[in-house]
């Protein structure tokens, strides 16, 4: 039977130690497309209008990182460690090839993993993030509202989402809870919350990737893969001029930027998002 | 047979007023064509077939030569805004009430101000390399980067163009080279290149366009019509934050920027751009995001 988002089981991996928590859906051959989520999510935090699109034409892999929702061990506090370990699941999967979509800290990862292990991903696709150093929020409530918990669920509020992935605009709230209603349609072993550990050592691996690199750091000059960035035109967690360095650094960047919207244009703009990908993903190599 | 093509469509004439405008509209005579807006000193031949007539497959395309550009009569001006007054009054003289627009640089300026002097007259907008007014670094030809291809003595014709708009990387020089053959496809009742007189005239408006009053960009956020944004993310001429305030401004705007490529963008990835460009007119829906 073909799973979808909303049925496929969670299975479990092991590598180095950990128990990582995936799920896997879509076409049975191809690359696959790894996903990298955003600040404290799991599997669960992802749209259905992504996913099972991109499940349409691919091999589509969700996983909890080390320490993350459903996944065993601590949350490492470095990008780079983040990269080893997703690095260490695929290769348990036994997936040599993989291409990558991260989101905001997925997509600080995302990066980190396309330099220290070149050879494993094929294509990378980011979406609202930004390179090493970037230029901060100057929205003075982001933090607060990225790090509240609803008392209820244990998770981040659709308050929270609606301020921090959202425009204020009747279009951009409307999309906003549509995704929030799509992404509640799995009910069947929803992924646990992640802890205060995972927020902690998340947090501590921003402030150090907020930090000018190091010579031996990640710069996305040196990333070679064929890659596409996309945000909204006006996102406040990860500015969107972040998105605009990136294009003009990373050699072989396509940007595509979507109006009256934010830090979560490609659950806004679900449809064209993926079409944008799978276009991208898709296309031949240019010589 | 009528023409799908700007290597054969025979060059028209329409007199509106005192002034006689130069044009070629071809394509499958649809009523709902795409009007091309050229870009500093450019005629209808320099019209890349590649980028014209995959467009025309599905629409008509209308290239035309504003007044003193190619074999269109008066002088030029030397503000956009005049500019849009010419290319509105050769509309209304064709008897075209809305149609879509993709304006190229200094026609991507001249687009803006034709929606914001009526908004009716256009559907659905494609702004490729261009920039809002209040735009910075607008086509500053006495910058080292791009004077140094101008006062090349060693390049002529194509060759200028070719350096001036492909990044030097042998990928992109290649691709200028092949624009370049394309561009000479078309042997006969070709217009006559522009002379200085014209490029001084847009020069001007190129500096008059950098100038705004009252708050910046506050004029783009009337423009409601989709619109496609599109640049090179090398370009030299129109800098790529030009796209990037069209982007932040325009209420309805997907922006896309390429790879390795500039103010060309278009030209070089034509197979692309016409993609984008297709999917983009084609769809029904109101939002930019097709």
């Amino acid at each position: 039977m073909t799973y979808t988002h909303i049925s496929a089981p969670t299975e479990f991996a092991e590598a180095n130690g950990i128990r990582f928590a995936y799920r896997r859906f879509g076409k049975s051959d191809g690359v696959p497309l790894l996903f990298m989520p955003h600040y404290r999510a799991g599997m669960d935090h992802w749209d259905p209008a992504v996913t099972d699109r991109f499940a349409a034409s691919r091999p589509v892999i969700l996983f909890d990182n080390a320490g993350v929702a459903d996944s065993s061990g601590e949350t490492p506090d470095t990008m780079e460690a983040m990269a080893d370990d997703a690095a260490n699941f695929a290769g348990a999967l036994g997936v040599t090839t993989i291409d990558v979509l991260g989101h905001s800290i997925g997509g600080y990862i995302a990066q980190t993993l396309a330099l220290r292990h070149p050879k494993m991903v094929r294509r990378l696709i980011l979406a609202g993030t930004g390179p090493r150093a970037g230029e901060p929020s100057k929205d003075p409530k982001v933090r607060e509202w990225a790090d509240s918990t609803d008392s209820e669920t244990g998770e981040s509020s659709l308050e929270a989402f609606l301020y921090l992935f959202f425009r204020p605009s009747a279009t951009s709230q409307a999309a906003g809870k549509a995704f929030w209603e799509r992404r509640h349609r799995r009910k069947q072993a929803a992924d646990r919350a992640s802890t205060p550990q995972t927020m902690a050592a998340q947090r501590a691996a921003i402030i150090t990737w907020s930090k000018a690199a190091g010579e031996r750091d990640v710069q996305p000059e040196d990333i070679r893969q064929p890659t596409l960035i996309v945000n909204g035109n006006h996102d406040i967690m990860i500015p969107t001029i972040n998105s605009f360095n990136l294009s003009q650094r990373i050699a072989q960047a396509q940007l595509i930027i979507y109006p009256d919207s934010g830090h979560g244009a490609l659950f806004q703009f679900a449809e064209l998002f993926v079409a944008h990908g799978t276009l991208f993903l898709d296309a031949p190599d240019r010589s | 047979m009528s023409s799908m093509s700007n290597v054969n469509a025979s060059t028209q004439f329409v007199q509106a007023g005192d002034y006689r405008y130069a044009y070629r509209r071809f394509g499958t005579g649809s009523t709902y064509p795409l009007l091309f807006l050229q870009h500093f000193t450019g005629t209808l031949d320099n019209w890349d077939p590649a980028v014209t007539d995959p467009l025309a497959k599905e629409r008509d395309a209308i290239l035309f030569d504003n007044a003193g550009v190619g074999r269109s009569s008066g002088k030029v001006p030397d503000t956009v805004a005049a500019m849009a007054k010419h290319a509105l009054a050769f509309l209304d003289t064709l008897g075209i009430k809305t149609c879509d627009v993709l304006g190229y640089s200094l026609g991507g300026m001249v687009a803006q101000r034709m929606v914001q002097d009526r908004s009716s007259i256009f559907s659905k907008m494609i702004l490729v390399a261009t920039a809002p007014r209040g735009g910075e670094d607008i086509m500053h030809l006495e910058k080292p980067s791009l004077a140094a291809h101008l006062n090349n003595p060693e390049l002529k014709g194509s060759k200028v163009l070719q350096k001036l708009f492909f990044p030097p990387t042998e990928r992109s020089q290649a691709a200028g080279a092949a624009f370049s053959q394309r561009l000479i496809q078309r042997t006969e009742d070709r217009d006559p290149i522009s002379g200085p007189e014209a490029a001084q005239a847009q020069m001007a408006a190129f500096r008059e366009w950098e100038h705004y009053s009252g708050e910046r960009f506050a004029d783009l956020r009337r423009i409601r019509q989709p619109t496609l944004v599109l640049n090179g993310v090398h370009d030299k001429m129109t800098p790529v934050s030009n796209s990037y305030w069209l982007s932040a401004n325009l209420p309805n705007a997907v922006l896309i920027t390429y790879p390795d490529s500039g103010h060309e963008a278009l030209f070089q990835l034509y197979e692309s751009f016409t993609r984008q460009v297709s999917a983009f007119l084609s769809s029904a829906s109101p939002q930019a995001p097709f």
